[in-house]
């Protein structure tokens, strides 16, 4: 029976078209990742999804004293898809963060996108360990 | 630390309480444990704002801090059941004669507020006939005198807060009654992974206060919460615990709206009791934004 697999895909590909029609990411693609049953979605925002507070702070500082703006580019996300209805484990979120490459700096991190039925797409920031929040 | 003084806490009736001032200010300062004030007026419970001392500990605070050894717990109705009845007659008659003194003092002091009040409204009447005697024009001071009399501000300073300790013959605490020893609880931290987010959190110097305003377990705090916010609202999970997406969702949502980020956390067990515990995993959650 293929079906627990095909609805891991079914979830990933409607987030997928979310991703690329709704917010215009680029470079999308669907990989499976070796130890994970479900697949994973990779691809780059349009801009910067994520900054860790310290960062936002000394962007600002740098911001006043040069009086330029700093330039984020953007990062390559790992995006996980879930449906709303599913129940996770801490067990499961650990496996999905221990078979992902290690950041580049920083935390690890995954866009956990939940879905609903209406097709509604939520995206949450999963990170390891404890990162103190960002200051809107 | 210091590694002598450990702190007692009391177990009464299941409930963790800690009523000594020192020894809660000694959780603040030195193990980031600020527990929760649970104290009041013995009559009329409710018609008190603030809340005192004791502060009731939650039972995985106190499992965390038998483990790293900085308090004991004691059953502490048995520890009073047992002082009251093995007190002997030197001991008895040493606390009968301090409440007796403490009486005393009461006393010496209402008779000496009652004296002063009796003297100023003497020299009110006294001064209010001086007045009446040089010209009947001041109508309205006659009437002020008999209720406000003792209020004025005189110079006299306010004898109040001098005499708190004087008058209170209930003492706070049974410590100086009660052998700090007495009925210690066998040192058996729980062998389980319950309690380990507390655990890890109080460890990497986190304080904890009650967290059902946010709708999490914990509001976890970077440093003392006099001083600063919340910056995680707090789960602990067991290991293969499923948690529904739909609360991930919520808690995720809630936190960021208040500029927090919304922790889900706990321990794998070890596979056998004698293997080093694994570390406590966590995750911290923020609505991306998008």
């Amino acid at each position: 029976m293929d079906g627990p697999h095909r609805y891991s895909a079914d979830v990933a590909s409607a987030v997928f078209q979310n991703l690329q029609d709704q917010h215009q990411w680029a470079s999308l693609e669907i990989l499976s990742i070796p130890g994970l049953s479900r697949p994973m979605i990779r691809g780059l925002p349009p801009r910067l999804l994520y900054l860790h507070p310290d960062d936002q702070i000394a962007a600002l500082a740098y911001e006043k004293s040069a009086g330029a703006r700093t330039q984020h580019d953007a990062e390559f996300e790992w995006v996980l898809a879930v449906h709303l209805s599913e129940k996770w484990t801490l067990s499961n979120f650990a496996a999905v963060m221990d078979a992902l490459p290690d950041a580049r700096k920083g935390a690890k991190r995954i866009v956990l996108a939940a879905l609903h039925n209406d097709s509604t797409v939520v995206y949450y920031i999963v990170q390891e360990g404890m990162i103190k929040p960002r200051q809107n | 630390m210091e590694s002598t003084k450990l702190i007692r806490i009391a177990n009464i009736s299941g409930r963790y309480l800690v009523f000594d001032p020192d020894a809660v200010s000694a959780l603040r300062r030195q193990a980031n444990t600020n527990g929760t004030l649970v104290g009041t007026t013995p009559q009329q419970p409710t018609q008190n704002i603030f809340l005192g001392l004791p502060i009731e500990l939650r039972p995985e605070e106190v499992d965390a801090l038998i483990r790293t050894n900085v308090a004991y717990v004691v059953d502490d109705v048995a520890a009073h059941q047992s002082a009251l009845q093995s007190l002997d007659p030197d001991s008895r008659r040493a606390y009968v004669s301090s409440l007796r003194l403490r009486k005393q003092a009461a006393q010496k002091v209402f008779a000496e507020i009652n004296a002063h009040k009796a003297s100023i409204t003497a020299s009110k009447k006294n001064k209010n006939k001086e007045a009446r005697d040089d010209s009947s024009a001041v109508p309205s001071t006659d009437l002020g005198t008999a209720d406000s009399g003792a209020l004025k501000p005189d110079g006299n300073p306010s004898p109040r807060n001098s005499q708190v300790t004087l008058l209170g013959v209930t003492p706070t605490s049974s410590i100086n009654h009660v052998s700090p020893d007495a009925h210690a609880l066998p040192v058996e931290p729980r062998n389980s992974e319950k309690g380990s987010l507390c655990q890890h959190m109080l460890g990497s110097g986190y304080f904890m206060t009650p967290g059902l305003r946010f709708g999490s377990r914990y509001s976890v705090y970077p440093g003392d919460p006099l001083r600063f916010h919340a910056h995680f609202m707090a789960n602990e999970y067991g290991w293969e615990e499923e948690i529904p997406i739909l609360d991930i969702v919520g808690g995720g949502r809630l936190a960021t709206a208040v500029k927090k980020a919304f922790l889900i956390g706990g321990r794998k067990p070890s596979a056998s009791p004698d293997m080093v515990t694994s570390p406590v995993r966590t995750f911290s959650i923020e609505w991306a934004g998008m």
